[in-house]
């Protein structure tokens, strides 16, 4: 009885001990050498590392210090979740979704950002906004105040979604130039489908799978859920100068009509349903990768760019490209790639805007900090400092030129020469330069007044149209109020639906039933608010 | 004497058969699948199934055994499951022996006490706060106590050590036994087949659970294995892009090296099985049947 008793006494006294050390800690005013800590979350793909010899240049650089939470990014609001529920806020937080954004405003854990305050303190912040993104800033107020930063990023080059065709089968079939019709297209899906493309003997080819439906609901004007590779979304787009959504514009029932002959005509790869993807590296169609399909809208155009320099490794070209080469090297050389085309849009004459950056990601600020004057004010002064020059954005996103990097002439597989980003040192090495990397700052800016830096991406994406890409976008850019009570059951619907119609389950006609469906189930809602919205932010 | 069994019979037998070959090996063929990647050489398509490496290579393994963040995650992985083991273990035990005594007073209350914890959870955001003002935040413990007793653990072991005979035990008091030397000396010694049973269980969930440290655990060092090797599976997929990031400068790992990494994690805990199967199997039917 005595000895259970010591046991029991010895673990409470081991409890209270450990925690009394841990305990410790916390305490946001400054350090000895007067520096103020920010902690913060950002979108991370392995753990920060506190030591990371980049993060301290940028701490010793501007005299702060950063406190980097590890926040694994696929469960990255569950967990943010937690920790704001058990009181710790994080000084900077990255926010995934405008969802969340609104939730965070209303628990009350982030304050608004004054305009004049930026416009003081961080002009850069403003300005580099201006060049690139002018007029951003609307899209990111909730309740008529700014409570967030954008984050995007136009530093990646010319990119878009990508129209690939096979070009050694649109041979084998006798078409000697690239559809650029529907009707066109037409005959092409229909001579992959069924004149042995592939020369095998065997009828196993298909025109195009899932991904590739994206082209053809676009040349109809609108892009419903069904069209989109990766995350499926609803879209809204403009309608008459009104934000529509586009699932249940008319136009997709002859989109639907063109699309389920297809599938009847074993035209439509029939295994659409579950997508091109078939597990690993997201962006890779195995279809089009194993000669299945001719046609694909899948991934990125960079995930379909040959390797950009001469002496790099044969790995290094687009993701889906190397996989085509490794089977397939011969056809890698005949692939037709490009972005998706005004004239396939004609018949509605519709045209988009370009390039749009506005996210579900932006930066927020806690309120204790937004509080603390002094200690923002440092922060927006930091900002401002990155985004005064290419040099000092540079030096926050990647490390100093000519102590971690720098520019070195590298013969392109097009023959030119271009300035390559090229690591020196130690950082040449990849484990270092996982450990030892991180970047702090907003967004990436263009820096237009800076050297223009010719890539050998720009010069294959840009005759291809990839720069100026007559793809529609989503244009809602908040989450409507009613958006959580409905959205599970429409997705539903709609899913349903499109399915249906497409596999001739049900008719051409049972469109219209579905819109009706759609709307009474808390569309014609969402419609109301979308439509309110749009008004509010371009009024 | 051997009877003879009729054709029907034996065909019956042959078709219960080959369903259940058919059935082990839709269960075997995934695991097979990521061992051939596992030694597969990364310049061949990865986007075709295989059954055997098409180009043999270790080149895979020697990557993911010299990964400084792999082996820091195994050793944590292994302390992790050692401590957390016996220290659930021994708390289960040490409450499913005065549940199963006729003469523990208020023995109903105690017992639903327990049980009723397998209804009424507290929820991830209570036990958060719970592991962060005890202040276990980023230590070992925030992994091992939380999960130091099962109820459902405690009623299996309960179940059996109620099976147990009471002369035993009065047979040993009557020599002179204290109640914990009676624990020590007599029910655990015929109890071995349910102890070895649930310190199966309890050491395949420490070894499997990630979640508990991806909240919990801030420093790289003290992540677990299941983390490092979910990052590296997840590398790439959707689920891990953020759109605004370039993302065309991430370094991605191959899938074979994906295959490698899990087949790492995995063997060491199958490896286990085969010493304790035949406990196993015996202790859950015992500690069923009886309850």
């Amino acid at each position: 009885m005595k000895s259970m008793k010591k046991i029991v006494s010895l673990v409470v006294v081991t409890v209270i001990a450990a925690s009394t050390v841990v305990g410790c800690g916390g305490g946001d005013s400054k350090d000895e050498n007067g520096r103020y800590t920010y902690s913060m979350t950002m979108y991370q793909t392995s753990t920060a590392n506190p030591d990371a010899v980049q993060l301290k240049a940028i701490e010793d650089k501007y005299n702060i210090n950063l406190d980097v939470w590890n926040v694994e990014w696929q469960k990255y609001d569950e967990i943010l979740n937690l920790k704001l529920a058990g009181g710790e806020v994080p000084d900077i937080i990255y926010v995934k979704t405008a969802a969340a954004a609104q939730k965070y405003v209303d628990q009350g854990v982030v304050a608004p950002i004054s305009l004049e305050l930026l416009e003081e303190k961080a002009p850069n912040i403003l300005k580099r906004l201006e060049e690139d993104a002018p007029d951003i800033l609307k899209y990111y107020y909730i309740d008529d105040e700014l409570y967030s930063l954008p984050s995007f990023s136009v530093g990646a080059g010319a990119n878009g979604i990508p129209m690939v065709w096979r070009g050694d089968w649109l041979k084998n079939v006798g078409i000697n130039k690239v559809p650029e019709s529907l009707d066109e297209y037409e005959e092409a899906f229909y001579k992959f489908a069924k004149e042995d493309p592939d020369g095998n003997g065997k009828n196993d080819t298909y025109g195009l799978s899932r991904s590739g439906l994206i082209a053809i609901f676009a040349a109809y004007g609108y892009v419903p859920t069904m069209g989109q590779t990766g995350t499926p979304q609803g879209y809204w787009m403009e309608r008459d100068g009104k934000l529509v959504y586009s699932s249940v514009q008319p136009e997709m029932k002859e989109a639907l009509a063109r699309i389920s002959k297809w599938y009847a005509d074993g035209v439509l790869d029939p295994e659409f349903i579950t997508g091109e993807n078939k597990g690993g590296y997201w962006a890779i169609s195995h279809q089009f990768v194993n000669g299945i399909i001719g046609f694909t809208c899948h991934g990125m155009s960079y995930h379909w760019e040959p390797k950009a320099f001469v002496d790099s490794d044969a790995s290094s070209s687009g993701q889906d490209r190397y996989e085509f080469e490794k089977l397939n090297s011969e056809a890698a050389e005949s692939l037709e790639i490009s972005g998706i085309p005004p004239y396939l849009s004609k018949e509605t004459q519709k045209t988009y805007p370009k390039k749009e950056y506005v996210r579900g990601e932006r930066w927020m600020f806690s309120k204790s900090l937004v509080e603390d004057e002094e200690k923002f004010n440092k922060l927006l002064e930091v900002y401002n400092d990155i985004y005064s020059s290419r040099e000092n954005f540079e030096f926050a996103n990647t490390g100093e030129r000519g102590v971690v990097w720098d520019y070195e002439d590298a013969v392109s597989t097009n023959g030119k020469t271009y300035k390559r980003t090229a690591y020196l040192g130690d950082w040449k090495d990849e484990e270092y330069r996982k450990e030892n990397s991180f970047s702090f700052n907003l967004f990436t800016p263009s820096f237009p007044e800076a050297e223009k830096i010719d890539t050998p991406r720009d010069d294959w994406a840009i005759p291809r149209g990839f720069d100026d890409q007559y793809m529609p976008n989503n244009r809602l850019y908040v989450s409507l109020p009613s958006e959580s009570k409905y959205s599970a059951e429409l997705t539903k619907i709609e899913e349903e639906a499109y399915m249906d119609i497409i596999t001739g389950a049900q008719p051409i006609d049972y469109f219209d039933e579905f819109v009706e469906k759609w709307r009474a189930s808390g569309g014609e809602v969402l419609e109301q608010e979308a439509e309110a919205w749009y008004e509010e932010v371009n009024g | 004497m051997i009877k003879h069994r009729s054709i029907g019979d034996r065909t019956a037998d042959i078709f219960i058969a080959l369903v259940l070959i058919l059935i082990c090996l839709t269960t075997l063929y995934p695991f097979w699948y990521l061992f051939t990647l596992s030694f597969t050489s990364g310049d061949v398509s990865l986007t075709r199934m295989y059954l055997i490496p098409p180009k043999l290579t270790l080149e895979n393994y020697a990557k993911v055994l010299s990964d400084g963040a792999i082996l820091t995650g195994f050793i944590n992985t292994i302390i992790r499951t050692v401590l957390g083991t016996v220290i659930a273990v021994s708390c289960t035990i040490l409450t499913a022996y005065p549940l199963s005594r006729k003469e523990l007073v208020h023995k109903k209350f105690f017992t639903s006490f327990v049980i009723i914890t397998m209804f009424v959870s507290g929820g991830t955001i209570p036990s958060y706060l719970l592991v962060k003002t005890l202040g276990l935040m980023d230590t070992i413990w925030a992994l091992v106590l939380p999960t130091a007793i099962s109820a459902y653990n405690v009623i299996i072991a309960r179940n059996f050590f109620i099976s147990i005979p009471d002369s035993l035990v009065e047979s040993a008091k009557i020599d002179g036994a204290n109640d914990l030397v009676i624990l020590w000396k007599v029910v655990i010694p015929v109890s071995l087949p349910i102890i070895a049973t649930i310190t199966l269980w309890i050491a395949v969930a420490h070894w499997n659970a990630w979640f508990d440290s991806l909240i919990y655990t801030q420093s790289a060092s003290k992540q677990v294995l299941q983390v490092v090797m979910r990052r590296i599976i997840l590398e790439g997929t959707q689920d891990m892009m953020n759109p605004d990031a370039a993302e065309e400068a991430m370094h991605v790992n191959t899938e074979t090296i994906k295959a490698t990494t899990v087949i790492v994690a995995t063997v060491p805990i199958l490896v286990v099985y085969p010493f304790i199967q035949k406990y196993f199997v015996k202790g859950v039917m015992i500690g069923a049947v009886k309850g």
